[in-house]
């Protein structure tokens, strides 16, 4: 058995250790109603994340890796300084370990683990033309992507109603029923309905439905609705005809660019599993040369 | 030795010894196993909803909830929670196995992630592509066969979805029954049931669907729309259907690692070695590293190969 087998046993065995001790120093606490004051600390640094007056993390703010997390749509918490001040601590955590292993003997982080880790972690963080930043561009645009698909079924949602000829509701009352089958723009519609009735009119709620959505497809549904609120129910139908080639000439070139997209994945992973073939034969070899090696310096 | 094999068996046990000497002296504070296990036997239902709150709001656990609803037909929602606890447990069985065997913690939980959480995903996922590929293929037939069902059973949507199914074929078929099938037997809210369909669909024109048979099932006439969409549908993929198929022409020479790995390593093995080579794959424990990774790699390149074919035109 190696070291480092005994000393990770241990820490496990320490660990539950200390994990039972704290269920019973908890269970302890909630029957004699202790309460503990760690509310204060998370306070302060709470108050630090929120200002960011101090001087150490205002140089944390990196504007690419920010517009980079937001398009994607993570969570506000994930942002560049809590990334940063994460990858600061593994660093710190790393180094000590590896101290900690050139004192004691024990290898926990060997050189050949250490460089490993340091790949992870370039691999992972999330910046422009790092393997991170591809695989958020491509959340980014697939989630624009569905918001896009979501604004053209609206699109033609309204079209067939236009189609009906006559019998056409009000596009408030058009708006207000549609809005159930939607889930991504369903918050953009409900903040359009809600500027109707104010001071802008409908003009106002379909330049916030717009600018809440903000992709090319919103604006132009947004600049076509405004058109046809101004004219009759027969224009309207002429106006929507007309633009719909524009609609669909859109919708080809985006889908013509996922289609690249795609292939470019697929050749990437296949290439991927490729080079994967000669890697036990190379492996073998290896090993070989070097036991053949170590044989001619015995000798 | 006997002083070693105690203080191992020491070791091990005593996490064991400690939990029973914690109950001993939690149950001094008035706690009884009897009396919890009836409660857990009572309140099961109320436990079920607390954890699908927690765990239905999560949006990882929320898209995996949604990706099995859209790919098997056997899954009820109610199993979500079971099938989380099991993939949980047989992952941290097979890390501690893996770790007791290679005595590396990077590679075997790298590898008990990876066979147990991602591959099931993904699996899930690539049949999500080919239920898509076909559904959005056969699009233009299945809707004039709809409409034509629609029109003869004087607009009665659940008739018209029963006989369009039986005259589709594969996962078309699939996509169109579950439907039908969620829609009858309430297992699942209306409107779900319909967003699972566009997402089965994956394309405006499904969603445009789905929304036009649920205000169906509110009794407006929507032959009317089904017509619109039909024409939309024709002018957009007049050009598009021989593009479509780029990617996937491609992804057919995935299918050749899985016999050429094994291949070249018997070849290595007969001809280009010294030494015996069998014992370097799998006798070390970087060849048998090298040789778990490139079949791995090897069997999900021929998965993709195959989920990317082109599906069947009816």
């Amino acid at each position: 058995m190696s070291n480092q087998f005994l000393l990770i046993t241990n820490l496990l065995h320490f660990s539950i250790v200390g994990l039972l001790l704290y269920f019973t120093y908890s269970l302890y606490a909630k029957s004699e109603g202790v309460k503990r004051n760690r509310n204060k600390l998370r306070m302060q640094i709470k108050q630090v994340m929120k200002y960011k007056q101090s001087g150490f993390l205002k140089h944390l703010e990196i504007k690419q890796m920010n517009d980079l997390l937001r398009s994607a749509r993570l969570p506000k918490s994930i942002n560049s300084t809590t990334v940063m001040i994460g990858y600061i601590f593994i660093l710190i955590i790393l180094m000590f370990l590896s101290v900690f292993s050139n004192v004691t003997g024990v290898a926990i982080v060997t050189s050949g683990s250490a460089k490993l880790y340091m790949i992870l972690l370039l691999a992972l963080f999330p910046f422009p033309k790092l393997p991170m930043g591809f695989v958020l561009t491509f959340i980014s645009k697939n989630y624009t992507q569905k918001i896009n698909d979501e604004v053209y079924a609206l699109y033609s949602q309204l079209c067939a109603e236009f189609y009906h000829g006559e019998k056409v509701n009000n596009t408030y009352h058009l708006l207000f029923e549609y809005r159930e089958y939607f889930t991504y723009i369903k918050p953009a519609i409900e903040r359009a309905l809600s500027q109707w009735n104010g001071v802008g009119g409908s003009e106002r709620a379909w330049d916030v439905f717009a600018s809440e959505i903000g992709t090319e497809e919103a604006k132009m549904l947004a600049e076509l609705m405004k058109e046809i609120e101004n004219t009759t129910t027969d224009n309207a139908l002429e106006l929507i005809t007309q633009r719909q080639e524009e609609f669909t000439s859109n919708r080809y070139n985006t889908f013509m660019s996922y289609l690249k997209d795609r292939e470019m994945l697929v050749y990437v992973v296949i290439f991927i599993c490729a080079m994967s073939v000669v890697a036990p034969a190379i492996v073998a070899q290896f090993l070989q040369f070097g036991d053949i090696a170590n044989s001619v310096n015995d000798l | 030795m006997i002083l070693h094999i105690l203080d191992v068996l020491l070791k091990s046990l005593s996490p064991i010894l400690l939990l029973i000497a914690m109950l001993f002296l939690v149950s001094s504070f008035g706690f009884s196993v009897k009396t919890v296990r009836n409660r857990l036997r009572v309140a099961s239902k109320v436990q079920h909803k607390k954890i699908e709150k927690t765990l239905h709001k999560k949006p990882i656990f929320q898209y995996y909830n949604r990706l099995l609803l859209a790919t098997s037909n056997s899954y009820h929602p109610r199993q979500f929670t079971m099938i989380i606890y099991i993939q949980t447990i047989i992952c941290v069985s097979m890390f501690y196995i893996l770790f007791l065997q290679l005595h590396d913690v990077f590679f075997s939980l790298v590898a008990a992630v990876l066979t147990t959480i991602v591959c099931p995903i993904v699996i899930l996922w690539l049949r999500l592509y080919r239920i898509r590929t076909s559904s959005q293929d056969n699009f233009g037939d299945t809707i004039v066969i709809f409409m034509q069902e629609y029109n003869k059973q004087h607009r009665n949507i659940i008739y018209a979805l029963k006989n369009t199914t039986a005259r589709l074929e594969g996962d078309t078929k699939f996509v169109y029954s579950m439907l039908l099938f969620r829609l009858e037997a309430n297992t699942i809210p209306r409107e779900e049931a319909a967003a699972i369909f566009s997402y089965q669909m994956g394309d405006s024109y499904g969603m445009n669907l789905s929304i036009d048979i649920l205000r169906g099932l509110h009794g407006i006439d929507i032959s009317l729309p089904l017509q619109i969409l039909l024409k939309n549908y024709v002018m957009f993929s007049n050009g598009i259907k021989e593009a479509k198929t780029n990617g996937r022409e491609t992804a057919q020479l995935g299918k050749i690692p899985l016999f050429a790995t094994p291949l070249l390593m018997f070849l290595n093995a007969k001809f280009a070695m010294q030494l015996d080579a069998w014992n370097y794959y799998f006798n070390t424990s970087i060849g048998l590293k090298t040789v778990i990774v490139s079949m791995c790699l090897a069997i999900f390149a021929f998965l993709l190969s195959i989920f990317l074919q082109k599906p069947k035109q009816r």
